[in-house]
């Protein structure tokens, strides 16, 4: 079976929880063939994989949001048809979106994006929203903004797409508009794994945004909700991560016989048993992040936690394990607030083997603002240890457990807490017995409910019901579509 | 010609008869005075070195050598890069790249006088070789044609800031020294009458030229080098390029197809022209020439403020501002166009009968004044035709410009070819028709750019960087065939 990998700003090109998910499950399924279909920000980033290729993977194919006006084969330069309009209409005014249509337009008609965003159609429809909605705005902001709004889509859509059995999109937004197109044109079956609920991910990002200001925000934010309620719609199954996430999922518009949940998992024997404190570490009680330098996962708010912690315990030490290259102002910025907070002891180590380091940590610590299920949690309780973690995504029931018996496993603390978060490294540092028993509780909760085997057993069954009715060149669901259209 | 208007309005706010004289006054300067001052000096050189005691041949072939300056030296600025070269030094004047005007001006300036010297070189040898005219009054000749184009280039330039009053004190002091250099020649050196005047008025005019020059020269003290950059506007506006070529050809071509009628004359098997014709052009085009001053005081006291409001409501208002501000701003642009019809109308039927009345005392009558009226209506439907091109330029909608320039010089041209055979009265037919062709179609396109206004204003430009290779693939990697992008 041929599976499509639809990625967007992760997968191979970014180091981070859902790439190594996604790297993990690829290798993990030798009998498919996977392609890669990868959607990226510019071409600046134009083949620089950070992941060595599991030999299953064929190919990878890029798209980019921002991209140049290339010279189209296709010259003529063709109005809409009636129908064309009233799709791109429903489109932007928010009503019900004829995509098969809009799916048609943008793979086999339009030669430019820049025609279609600078022509006169989109800009009577853009006139007319305005009018509704926002005729108190200046219109040639609004203009603007919208154009910017649906550039990337609009690229997104004419993206050349690789022919595969199943999509499976490792999130909504503009992946679940490239699994939608697959299924339109190949009849491919359309899978949806959400790690974190991408419209609320997105929202928060654009409430605290600065690039964008004021009503526009509400825009941005309807045009990821209008996208992934595309995606729920042409999914045929939508996988969440926690029960919590499948109901925010429905919620956002997900038929909920569409939803199931399949929890992240772990090689957990690969955690086991792992070195730990040396002469190095003695007299110190290490806490150990395993997390990309960048805004997401809150650096500063970590710095500053430790900071207070230190003071009252010198000896804390922090080791921040993973990469900084990716965000590299943010990662400037924290260095610099480590020298003029004059903190000692925190250690960036930059990409590194973490189990080199997890047998050695005292506790581990997690402080975004935004998580799904995060693997940093498993892999913590894998090693046996404890994990101060704010309280995003999956995080509560992991630490906590959902009705499951094993006790808490560390401390769960509300986001951008620095009192919380030191309170909590303090606790876990001045009282052994209870850090150790959290570890403890951790690594039996990991060992029977997280387990990677597991999780691939529930996608092996996915692939294979998707496999089953699978594309079928005869019987194109888009197609199929596009017959009933031209009958109209 | 632009800033104009501006000055005009401030000294007709006083709204008094000292100020209307003075009005009247400074648009005489800005717009004929340098025509003037040639025209007085020759007529004056003329007479007091006794041209007219010379032979009719020589007196037919230095008229013929001087409206063949005038014309050709007026094609080969116009005709095709001074347009271009105009925009790129306003742009270039507004972005404050002050160091990019020089280097306009000197490839402008190679590219002209190529365009314009090489066909008149030819031409030289074609009146010494075969016209068997001596080769020292072709040469003189060619040097006040070369003279000439120097001093029309360099003006387009000055025009540019608006220093008009300037423009035209160094035509009146170019031609002061012509006369007095006339003078010395002729009765202090005892050089012939002809040679005298040649060589004066080809001095005068590199005088002109040449304090055009200094003056640009101060105006534009940096030269940047950057000289690829004027190129760049050949291709970027090449439309302006064509409107511009297109409607100066059609303002002469009528003059071209009737000399080669029966009544036009050769001399020295060189020179061909129809000086009835000609003259009767002539006075048509003067007859109308108040169109222009109308014109551009309206447009900018009047019209230039609409669009100026238009231009902020786009920047900074909402959808309702600028519809009202589009609808205000074309009611002003249909209020400037039929004022300026019904003013002209009123200025052209006094200076016609003034014409008909005063001009056939004045030895001008016969054929001339046969062949006039028709010119005149041709060339007052003309200007107003420019009027509405002048309005298309404005919206830069170049294709209405380049459609109504083209459809004017064609129609023109088959108008005369096919008035030629009729009688004088109907000579001008060409022209008539022409101008009403190109007035039909401006029209045609204004209201057309009025329908579509908010698509030409917001669907202009590109919000992608245009690449003119095809996609690349969007397969970066592929381990059958062993590709990877990096």
């Amino acid at each position: 079976m041929k599976i499509c990998i639809v990625a967007e700003g992760s997968y191979p090109y970014v180091v981070g929880g859902v790439s190594t998910w996604t790297h993990n499950l690829i290798r993990s399924f030798q009998e498919h063939e996977f392609v890669i279909a990868s959607i990226l920000a510019d071409r600046s980033q134009r083949g620089k994989f950070q992941y060595e290729l599991p030999e299953n993977v064929k190919e990878v194919h890029e798209v980019y949001l921002n991209d140049a006006d290339w010279k189209s084969r296709r010259h003529r330069k063709s109005r809409l048809s009636k129908r064309e309009y009233q799709a791109l209409r429903g489109l932007v005014l928010n009503q019900e979106v004829e995509w098969e249509v809009i799916f048609r337009l943008f793979q086999e008609k339009i030669s430019s994006v820049n025609e279609v965003l600078m022509g006169s159609d989109f800009l009577n429809i853009i006139t007319e929203y305005y009018q509704l909605y926002y005729n108190q705005l200046v219109f040639t902001d609004f203009l603007w903004m919208m154009r910017s709004i649906y550039l990337p889509l609009f690229l997104t859509l004419r993206m050349q797409l690789p022919r595969a059995d199943v999509y499976h999109c490792v999130c909504t937004g503009y992946a679940g508009v490239l699994g939608g197109i697959g299924k339109y044109l190949y009849g491919g079956k359309m899978l949806v794994s959400e790690h974190g609920i991408y419209t609320r991910e997105r929202e928060e990002e654009l409430i605290k945004a600065k690039w964008v200001k004021g009503i526009f925000k509400n825009i941005w934010i309807e045009q990821f909700r209008k996208m992934s309620n595309l995606a729920y719609a042409k999914a045929d199954v939508v996988v969440s991560l926690f029960e919590h996430a499948r109901e925010l999922q429905i919620e956002e518009g997900c038929p909920a016989e569409k939803t199931r949940v399949i929890p992240n998992g772990i090689k957990v024997e690969r955690f086991e048993n792992l070195p730990g404190k040396g002469e190095e570490d003695a007299g110190w009680i290490n806490v150990g992040a395993v997390v990309r330098v960048a805004p997401v996962k809150d650096i500063m708010t970590m710095i500053q936690a430790f900071r207070f912690a230190k003071e009252r315990e010198p000896s804390l030490r922090l080791y921040v394990m993973g990469p900084w290259e990716e965000e590299e102002d943010y990662a400037r910025e924290c260095f610099e607030l480590v020298r003029v907070m004059n903190v000692p002891d925190i250690v960036f180590t930059g990409k590194v083997d973490v189990r080199e380091y997890y047998g050695r940590m005292d506790m581990m610590l997690l402080t975004s603002i935004s998580e799904g299920q995060p693997l940093a949690v498993m892999e913590s309780f894998a090693a046996g240890k404890p994990v101060v973690a704010t309280d995003v995504g999956d995080c509560k029931g992991l630490i906590l457990g959902e009705s499951d018996g094993f006790g808490e496993a560390g401390i769960v603390v509300p986001v951008m807490d620095v009192a919380g978060i030191s309170a909590a490294l303090l606790r876990l540092a001045y009282n052994r017995s209870e850090r150790v028993g959290m570890g403890e509780n951790g690594y039996r909760r990991a060992a029977a409910l997280y387990r990677a085997e597991t999780m691939y057993a529930s996608y092996r069954t996915l692939y294979e019901q998707l496999g089953q009715g699978g594309a079928d060149p005869e019987k194109k669901e888009g197609e199929q579509a596009w017959r009933e259209l031209a009958l109209n | 010609m632009a800033g104009v208007g501006v000055k005009l309005k401030r000294i007709y706010e006083k709204k008094s008869i000292a100020a209307n004289v003075f009005g009247i006054g400074y648009s005489v300067i800005i717009t004929i005075a340098p025509m003037l001052f040639i025209v007085v000096s020759v007529w004056a050189m003329e007479n007091v070195l006794g041209f007219a005691d010379e032979s009719y041949l020589t007196r037919d072939l230095f008229s013929s050598v001087i409206l063949y300056i005038f014309i050709f030296s007026l094609l080969a600025v116009h005709l095709l890069f001074s347009p271009v070269l105009s925009r790129f030094v306003q742009d270039a004047i507004f972005e404050e790249r002050y160091g990019d005007v020089m280097p306009c001006y000197q490839i402008g300036l190679l590219l002209t006088l190529l365009f314009g010297c090489i066909p008149g070189a030819l031409f030289s040898l074609w009146v010494y070789a075969v016209g068997g005219v001596e080769a020292g009054f072709v040469f003189l000749g060619y040097c006040g044609y070369t003279a000439m184009i120097f001093v029309l280039y360099s003006m387009v330039y000055l025009s540019i800031c608006k220093d008009y009053e300037r423009i035209s004190l160094f035509f009146f002091a170019g031609m002061a020294v012509a006369f007095l250099l006339a003078l010395a020649l002729r009765f202090w050196l005892h050089v012939e009458v002809t040679y005298s005047l040649l060589s004066s008025l080809a001095v005068g005019f590199l005088l002109i030229g040449t304090l055009e020059y200094t003056a640009l020269k101060n105006y534009f003290p940096e030269n940047s080098g950057q000289y690829k950059l004027v190129f760049t506007y050949c291709g970027k506006w090449w439309k302006l390029m064509a409107s511009n070529f297109f409607y100066v050809l059609g303002l002469y071509i009528h003059n071209f197809v009737f000399w080669t009628h029966e009544t036009g004359s050769v001399i020295a098997k060189s020179f061909i022209c129809n000086q009835n014709y000609d003259v009767a052009a002539y006075m048509a085009i003067f007859t109308n020439i108040s169109t222009l001053i109308i014109f551009i005081s309206g447009v900018e006291m009047n019209f230039n403020k609409k669009y100026k409001t238009y231009s902020e409501a786009v920047i900074g208002g909402k959808w309702g501002d600028i519809e009202a501000a589009g609808s205000r701003m074309f009611r002003q642009l249909s209020e400037e166009l039929i004022n300026l019809v019904r003013l002209q109308f009123i200025i052209t039927v006094i200076v016609y009968l003034l014409c008909i009345v005063i001009l056939p005392q004045l030895g001008f009558a016969g054929s001339i004044m046969r062949i006039y009226p028709c010119l005149a209506v041709g060339f007052f439907i003309l200007f107003i035709m420019y009027a509405a091109m002048h309005f298309l330029y404005y919206f830069n909608d170049f294709t209405g410009a380049v459609l109504t320039a083209a459809g004017f010089c064609a129609v023109t041209f088959l108008g005369s070819v096919f008035s030629m055979g009729l009688s004088e009265t109907w000579y001008g037919l060409g022209v008539v028709l022409g101008a009403f062709a190109g007035w039909t179609l401006a029209y045609a396109r204004l209201r057309w750019v009025e329908r579509n206004l908010n698509t030409y204003i917001f669907c202009e430009g590109s919000i992608l960087r245009r690449e003119s290779q095809e996609r690349p693939d969007s397969k970066v990697y592929d381990r059958g065939s062993g590709t990877a992008a990096e």
